[in-house]
């Protein structure tokens, strides 16, 4: 091939992605994209969100105005039923929100839409750990030797309820559950009462709240941190936990055996859909391209955003590691398909906790 | 100590601090006065703008906000008889009718002046305690949570004046309404019938509005008089200056009234949505003429507001200085902590207590500023209440259902609020008490998930001996039931006598609502037992259990006085006659077409069209008014609405069939 024809080829190319590229920054250009969120404003989820849209609006070419609106209701199901019943698909609407993993597993009331049949923009985890109170267990090893402790939980189907009962019954604990707290700040109200003994929660929640109240003092000891699993059921180590163990690690040190088990097989089946896929962004269905490239790259381009990092450092203690939609779009059409063995178990486990 | 509070103080009056906390008071000034909108909804507005700022001015522009909407949500209370927010309930018991009687600006002094008094007492009180607040706190665990939220619905006898019976009924609807959607114990949804809408529970402000809301503006509309009762020209009320002097008159009153709104505002979860009921059943409870109660006694404004601006502060440091929010306001503020990468706890009493302490400063300085700002328009905001009624009522209307809307931006948020403003109207003319309502509304899920809590904590009934303060409580709750009890035998024994004197229309609308509250325990009852695990139907079950001979007793009750009242009426049809004539009837009908039709025309061509029609219709076919002016009115609305809800507040707005 002569010099002039590379040449020209070159400069076809050029032109050909110049053209890809100002056609994805015309597409958004001057347009205003409504990111709907599922909870109350000034709740935890819609201040996330919030923060994130900030820096999404800077990596969406053509960035466009970005504002988000709050749809609570349904339990948290009614986003998803919004964007599930679009009639029509414009491209300027994204459904961001936790999604609770239980809820479609056991098929709450309320939900109707197929979230494994929403294109996936982009997905983050979220681990959290249990800790306890000093007064009764001095030191996380003699937790299985301490009776009469009490674990204090939201709603029976709660990913931190359903965890924190899981690891306790799977080291064999002697405790009684308290079930019914509106949410992680109750319980550990109630903890720092000495009113129950043992709570689950985020990370974040942790690392801001009991460990400079109560950790820092001696009258609460973390025990071990419910991880992160990948879409392989390989566990994700979070370095930000420190020395604090897994449940796995935990019970191999306190145990002198690897955990095994009916509930642990359930526990092990669980941890991806309850903590593998926390906050989600969606389209309604039938969304197609170019809208879904250009959101799902600015999405990943946020997560790798120095100055967000930053920030979602500051709010969560940690960076939230990051599901792609392709993995994210596995997990969803996992929690659609349970066997029926392992929802029989889920059903009569939450049922015992009520 | 004393070296944070100097420090805390330089840090308040550093520029821009200072400025930031002006804007925030302003926002503050107006989300307040907007109804359904409220201090949430303005921190979520300011926040963003934060991220950008040092802490002290971050800080002094939320607290700004956060400290005034309580100041300025008495605007609508006292002069169109709607809760600006949660928080100004209670106000609207005495002060509308203090509006009615042309005494809107007494009214207004005496809550702005209580209002700062109560911010700046309740900061100061806060700061002093700082030291030993967190035994106070955490003396009060869940059984001393069930028990001040049983003591708080031993209220309904104080708020349901000589109805006590038919207050307890009112009282176990509302707490019946709370146990609508997911119970918080087990997760299960209860009475949703379907409707996903409910699966979340009812939300209070759309049942406030409407309850409160709707039946007055419907009364202005059908009576066409303003809300006041007297001219401009005969309101000699000594304005302002009047109510400065009422508040100097019942210093004491104000001072209890600060106390409580500062040490119940600290208990989380419990203190901001009571505060103002607390303070106002004290002050009943203190007062030794309590004759002018509901019918617009000053003593009603003073101890509400002088709480609920007390309060904040009081909400503010377990927060802050524990990391134990009371309140969602405060759990952003809590957000807004970490986001600046500080942490809720000892140190905010330690390394950061300048930064506490100028919070604290902030709270006493908005205050006043705001209280200050609203005295100056005082006198013309006073005058709304001498104004035509068609000229308000569809401009507050369209207000007040979009403050509706706010609650969850749901056409749910619709229907909740005109259903609650049709049982509110027929409520009035039955003369039930509508309190109690709103007081369950807000006890309801306290009562059951604390007493749940509490037996699974204490594994039995042990907590109620073990514990001091719950005994402390429990004779303060048996000394309240037993004048509420006094109150039931009272009129039972005049009611006989009154009867042949009672209007006839009254006494049939009043049986109406006892058969309908009578049919709505039974269906509850029906419907607790059929739930599957004792713990979702429980509280259901036993609310209504105990509701239903108490219905039975009043529905007979009512049948006998109705029978009575019919008879000397010259039978059932002229009964019903000189009933429908009292009502206004047709009117009333009329009125609830009006509205009602704004849902449906929403669902067609959504609200941005139906509102402003129903703005033209109504100014043009009700009120009389010249088509040119009833367009530029509905232009009006179509601009405010578009702009502040959707524009600026970003609330999803519903756009109908035609435009989605």
């Amino acid at each position: 091939m002569k010099s002039s024809q590379i040449l020209g080829l070159l400069i076809t190319a050029a032109c050909l992605v110049s053209g890809e590229v100002s056609a994805q920054e015309d597409f958004y250009a001057g347009k205003t994209v409504t990111v709907y969120v599922g909870r109350p404003p000034g709740s935890g989820a819609d201040l996330a969100v919030r923060s994130f849209v900030r820096f999404w609006q800077e990596q969406i070419p053509g960035q466009p105005i970005m504002v988000v609106k709050n749809v609570p209701g349904g339990g948290g199901s009614r986003v998803w039923n919004l964007a599930w019943d679009k009639k029509k698909v414009n491209d300027l609407e994204i459904f961001f929100s936790p999604v609770s993993g239980t809820a479609a597993i056991i098929e709450e009331p309320g939900l109707r839409a197929e979230l494994s049949k929403m294109p996936l923009l982009g997905a983050m985890m979220s681990p959290n750990m249990t800790f306890a109170r000093t007064d009764k267990l001095k030191q996380a090893a003699d937790l299985p030797k301490v009776a009469g402790l009490k674990f204090g939980g939201q709603a029976p189907a709660h990913r931190f309820s359903l965890l924190g009962r899981l690891t306790l019954d799977i080291v064999g604990v002697d405790y009684r559950n308290v079930s019914g707290f509106s949410g992680a700040s109750d319980v550990f109200n109630a903890l720092r009462r000495g009113e129950v003994d043992i709570q689950t929660a985020p990370l974040n929640f942790y690392r801001f709240t009991v460990e400079p109240n109560m950790v820092a003092g001696g009258e609460v000891i973390p025990l071990w941190y419910n991880p992160l699993v990948d879409d392989a059921g390989n566990i994700i180590p979070i370095p930000e936990a420190g020395d604090i163990p897994s449940f796995d690690d935990y019970y191999r040190k306190v145990r002198g055996q690897e955990p095994s088990g009916e509930l642990f097989d359930l526990y092990k089946w669980l941890l991806p859909y309850v903590n593998g896929i926390v906050y989600a962004a969606f389209m309604p269905p039938g969304t197609e391209e170019p809208a879904l490239s250009i959101l799902r790259e600015s999405f990943a381009a946020v997560t790798l955003d120095e100055a967000y990092r930053a920030e979602e450092k500051r709010m969560f203690g940690f960076n939230l590691p990051v599901v792609s939609p392709e993995q994210g779009q596995r997990l969803l059409t996992d929690m659609e398909n349970v066997p029926d063995q392992m929802r029989d178990l889920l059903d009569s486990y939450i049922a015992q906790g009520k | 100590m004393l070296e944070g509070m100097f420090a805390g103080l330089s840090l308040a009056l550093s520029w821009p601090s200072v400025g930031y906390l002006l804007v925030g008071v302003l926002v503050g000034m107006w989300v307040g006065a907007v109804p359904g909108l409220g201090g949430v909804v303005g921190l979520i507005l300011l926040l963003p703008f934060t991220f950008s700022l040092d802490p002290a001015p971050a800080f002094a522009l939320l607290m700004g906000l956060y400290a005034v909407t309580s100041t300025s949500d008495t605007i609508s209370a006292i002069l169109l008889g709607i809760p600006g927010s949660v928080a100004s309930q209670a106000t609207i018991l005495d002060g509308y009718p203090l509006a009615k009687q042309g005494q809107a600006s007494r009214a207004f002094g005496a809550a702005y002046t209580v209002s700062a008094l109560g911010g700046v007492l309740g900061a100061i009180c806060m700061a002093a305690s700082l030291p030993f607040i967190l035994p106070v706190i955490f003396a009060f665990g869940l059984p001393e949570f069930l028990m001040l939220a049983v003591l708080g619905l031993t209220m309904v006898g104080v708020l349901s004046g000589e109805a006590v019976g038919k207050g307890l009924m009112v009282a176990a609807l509302g707490l019946l309404l709370t146990t609508v959607g997911y119970a918080e114990a087990t997760g299960v949804p209860r009475y949703y019938l379907g409707i996903d809408y409910l699966l979340d529970g009812l939300p209070i402000v759309p049942i406030a509005l409407g309850l409160f809301g709707i039946p007055e503006l419907l009364e202005m509309a059908t009576r066409n008089t303003p809300i006041s009762r007297i001219e401009l020209d005969d309101a000699k009320d000594g304005g302002m200056l009047r109510g400065i002097r009422d508040v100097l008159r019942h210093r004491w009153l104000t001072l209890r009234s600060a106390l409580i709104g500062v040490y119940v505002g600290i208990l989380p979860g419990l203190g901001g949505a009571i505060v103002d009921w607390i303070a106002y059943g004290h002050a009943i409870q203190s007062a030794k003429d309590k004759s002018q109660f509901g019918n617009g006694d000053i003593r009603g404004v003073i101890a509400p507001e002088t709480a609920n601006n007390a309060s904040r502060a009081g909400a503010l440091i377990p927060a802050v200085a524990f990391g134990i929010p009371g309140s969602l306001g405060a759990a952003i503020l809590l957000g807004a902590l970490v986001i600046k990468g500080l942490q809720p706890g000892p140190d905010m009493l330690t390394t950061n207590l300048d930064l506490t302490f100028s919070m604290i400063w902030n709270i006493a300085f908005a205050n006043v500023i705001a209280a200050g700002a609203l005295m100056l328009i005082t006198r013309q905001i006073g005058k709304v209440a001498f104004l035509p009624a068609h000229s308000v009522v569809p401009g507050v209307l369209v207000v007040l259902l979009m403050g509706a809307w706010a609650a969850t931006s749901s056409m749910g948020d619709w229907w909740v609020c005109l259903g609650m403003g049709v049982l509110g109207y027929v409520m009035k003319q039955g003369n039930w008490p509508r309190p109690p309502l709103i007081l369950a509304l807000v006890l309801g899920t306290m009562i059951e998930n604390n007493y749940r809590l509490t037996m699974q904590v204490y594994d039995g009934y042990s907590w109620m001996y073990s514990q001091p303060i719950v005994v402390v409580i429990e004779v303060l709750i048996v000394i309240a039931v037993f004048f509420g009890v006094r109150g039931i035998a009272k009129p039972a024994a005049t009611v006989s006598a009154a009867a042949a004197v009672t209007v006839p229309a009254e006494q049939i609308v009043s049986l109406g609502l006892s058969a309908l509250f009578l049919g709505l325990f039974a269906a509850a009852n029906l419907g607790a037992q059929a739930f599957e695990d004792a713990a979702t139907g429980l509280f259901p079950l036993a609310v209504s259990t105990l509701a239903l001979p108490l219905a039975l007793f009043v529905f007979v009750r009512d049948s006998r006085i109705c029978a009575r009242t019919v008879r000397a009426d010259g039978g059932v049809a002229a009964a019903f006659r000189t009933a429908a004539e009292k009502w206004n009837l047709g009117d009333a009908l009329r009125f609830f077409c009006y509205v009602g039709a704004i849902v449906p025309a929403s669902y067609v061509v959504g609200q941005l069209v139906a509102l402003p029609v129903f703005v033209a219709l109504y100014l043009r076919r009700w009120g009389g008014v010249r088509w040119r002016w009833s367009l530029a009115y509905a232009a009006g609305m179509l601009a405010f609405v578009w702009a502040l809800y959707s524009r600026l507040m970003n609330l999803p707005l519903h756009h109908g069939l035609l435009f989605d």
